[in-house]
């Protein structure tokens, strides 16, 4: 079966609809101007009187008056095929629209019945066609003596036959898609209602920690509140060394005492800082990029692009440039040290229970 | 295998690393869904309302409907020129022969002339004397019918300046009342046919109305004529209106959905 979209359906049915009210209107013209019956006359007059709709009705011979109900109902036939058209084609408009959806459907499924009434018509002018036959003095007007007049009425109820039964086609299988897919999402919804039900019953702690991922994420988000916490008292301890040690470094440089004597121990401890100089680096760009998400609250700003951000008018030159870079070269290389013996003895002391426990197993 | 400080050092920058890799997704999810509501919300106040047509349906039947009053009780309805033994005859009529002589043998075209030639039928083109007073009747309640429905729609669109009615509601009381006007002006045409179809009884029965001495019949319908033309364009007009405002909301539907289309494809989600 063919799958119809909602645009496509319409303009099917907006097609269909235009050309079986068209035709229904010019059908109907036709019932009321095309002359039916033909009498042959010889009184005075040797000729055929011809009769149309109007004048079957206004006849004196009961024969030939009882043909003007059939016709009537052929009429009838022709007025409502030209309103349902109509209707449906507003419902076509209505089913696009997406405003209501009911009542274009209902309109929609009207325009069906166009098919009921096209066949009722083409079985009226054949029953027509039977009466004028069983009538002796009466015959079927004529253009040729093969073609009549209303053949060419057959013709387009036969055409808007075809017509209405293409659209009722199309609705019917566009309403059995329909149908269909209403199942299939009941279907979904009622599953849909059983998993919340089940998720409701199970609490969301248990479930959460059946998932692998979610442990991960926590185990991250451990690590990351460590790191965090760490980075925040590293900068306390920054804000609060700072003002003491340049107080320090003023005294020592007006002095000039106590710079000789540190000078030296950097140097001497160097080698020990280039080993895990990368993990350190590492740490410090990660610790950056966290500082920043914290200030643009979810948004990733990289540390080049934070440089960019700052106003290059706030540069107050208080100190020179070479005395800064001195002196926060030495705060930092003084609280790596700290860092950094902690973290060796830890990792020792790691290192150690390791080694322990493989002797252990070893010796086992 | 010797494991060594340097091996530890390693997994351990490692497993930072991984971890440092993974919390970047997350933050890349996050933001990425954060970014996708927001575009979800752009989209929502991009959605601009289509102007509303300036729709002149109302008028327009109104006009109409006036134009048809007017031309049902000003102009003739039937114009006979024929010619007798006595002479020529030229004659114009309007509803209900109220203006004009008329003749024995204008009433003999319409009803009943010839006495000797057939039993089957008074009349010979389909028409009575009674069809030049029921149908103008019937005609002008018509028009009166769509002058009222043109009112009602002019009406609405004063209202919807004010209370401001959404585009499909608008869209769809314009078509219905266009489905309205259709049907009043085939029922006009309905009405009308008949004079058209006494062309081709006058062509086929002319032998019977001559053979009363009748001859060289002209018979012309100046307001059914005009009539017919201005139900047929009201028929045309209509259709075109309801084809307009169909095109519109397709328009429309075919917007929204690609709208959503391109919301599907940015944001990677399958339709």
């Amino acid at each position: 079966m063919k799958k119809f979209g909602r645009e496509k359906i319409a303009r099917k049915v907006v097609k269909l609809t235009v050309l079986i009210v068209i035709l229904s209107i010019t059908s109907q013209i036709l019932v009321s101007m095309f002359p039916w019956v033909s009498i042959s006359e010889n009184d005075f007059v040797k000729e055929e009187l011809h009769f149309n709709f109007e004048m079957i009705k206004k006849s004196n011979d009961d024969e030939i008056y009882s043909l003007a109900s059939t016709i009537n109902v052929i009429n009838l036939c022709f007025w409502f095929l030209i309103i349902f058209g109509l209707l449906s084609y507003l419902g076509a408009t209505i089913h696009i629209s997406k405003k209501i959806s009911t009542p274009g459907y209902i309109l929609l499924s009207i325009g069906c019945l166009t098919l009921i009434f096209s066949i009722i018509a083409i079985y009226f002018q054949f029953i027509i066609n039977g009466e004028i036959e069983n009538i002796d003095t009466i015959s079927a007007s004529a253009i040729t003596p093969f073609f009549k007049y209303y053949h060419i009425l057959l013709i387009h109820s036969f055409i808007i036959f075809i017509f209405s039964a293409m659209y009722t086609r199309v609705i019917i299988s566009h309403s059995i898609t329909r149908l269909l897919d209403l199942k299939e999402e009941m279907k979904n919804k009622r599953e849909q209602k059983a998993i919340l039900l089940n998720n409701i019953v199970n609490t969301e702690y248990n479930q959460d920690f059946k998932n692998e991922d979610f442990k991960e994420k926590i185990a991250i988000k451990n690590d990351f509140s460590k790191i965090e916490m760490q980075q925040k008292d590293e900068n306390e301890i920054k804000v609060d060394s700072k003002i003491e040690e340049k107080h320090k470094e003023i005294e020592q440089f007006l002095g000039g005492k106590d710079i000789d004597k540190e000078k030296p121990t950097i140097e001497e401890k160097k080698p020990e800082t280039e080993l895990n100089e990368p993990l350190k680096k590492e740490e410090s760009k990660e610790i950056v990029i966290k500082a920043d998400e914290k200030e643009t609250k979810g948004e990733i700003i990289f540390p080049s692009e934070k440089n960019s951000l700052k106003p290059k008018d706030s540069y107050e030159p208080t100190v020179s440039e070479s005395f800064e870079k001195a002196l926060s070269s030495a705060i930092q290389k003084k609280h790596t040290k700290k860092g950094k013996v902690e973290a060796s003895k830890e990792e020792k002391k790691e290192v150690q229970t390791k080694k322990i426990q493989k002797d252990k197993t070893d010796s086992s | 295998m010797q494991y060594t400080e340097k091996d530890n050092d390693n997994d351990s920058f490692s497993k930072i690393k991984e971890s440092i890799v993974k919390a970047k997704d997350d933050l890349l999810d996050e933001t990425f869904k954060k970014a996708e509501i927001k575009k979800a919300l752009r989209l929502k106040e991009e959605k601009k309302v289509p102007k509303k047509p300036f729709l002149k349906l109302g008028f327009v039947l109104i006009i109409i409907s006036i134009i048809g009053i007017v031309t049902v009780n000003s102009l003739p309805w039937v114009f006979i020129k024929y010619d007798t033994i006595s002479g020529t005859t030229e004659e114009s009529y309007y509803k209900d022969f109220s203006q004009g002589t008329v003749y024995d043998e204008t009433t003999y075209i319409f009803e009943s002339p010839c006495k000797n030639c057939s039993n089957y039928s008074k009349n010979f083109i389909g028409l009575t004397l009674n069809d030049f007073s029921d149908t103008p009747k019937l005609i002008i309640y018509a028009f009166i019918i769509m002058g009222i429905l043109g009112f009602i729609f002019t009406l609405f669109i004063i209202i919807d300046k004010w209370r401001n009615f959404s585009f499909e509601t608008t869209l769809l009381i314009h078509s219905t009342s266009a489905v309205a006007a259709n049907i009043i002006s085939v029922f006009v045409i309905f009405i009308l046919t008949k004079f058209l179809g006494s062309y081709f009884l006058l062509y086929y029965n002319i032998s019977f109305i001559e053979a009363s001495g009748i001859k060289n019949i002209v018979i012309v319908y100046p307001t059914t004529s005009i009539l017919i033309i201005l139900s047929v364009t009201t028929i045309i007009f209509t259709i075109a209106i309801l084809q307009i405002n169909f095109r519109e909301f397709e328009k429309k539907f075919l917007l929204e959905k690609t709208r959503v289309g391109r919301r599907y494809f940015r944001f990677g989600r399958s339709s």
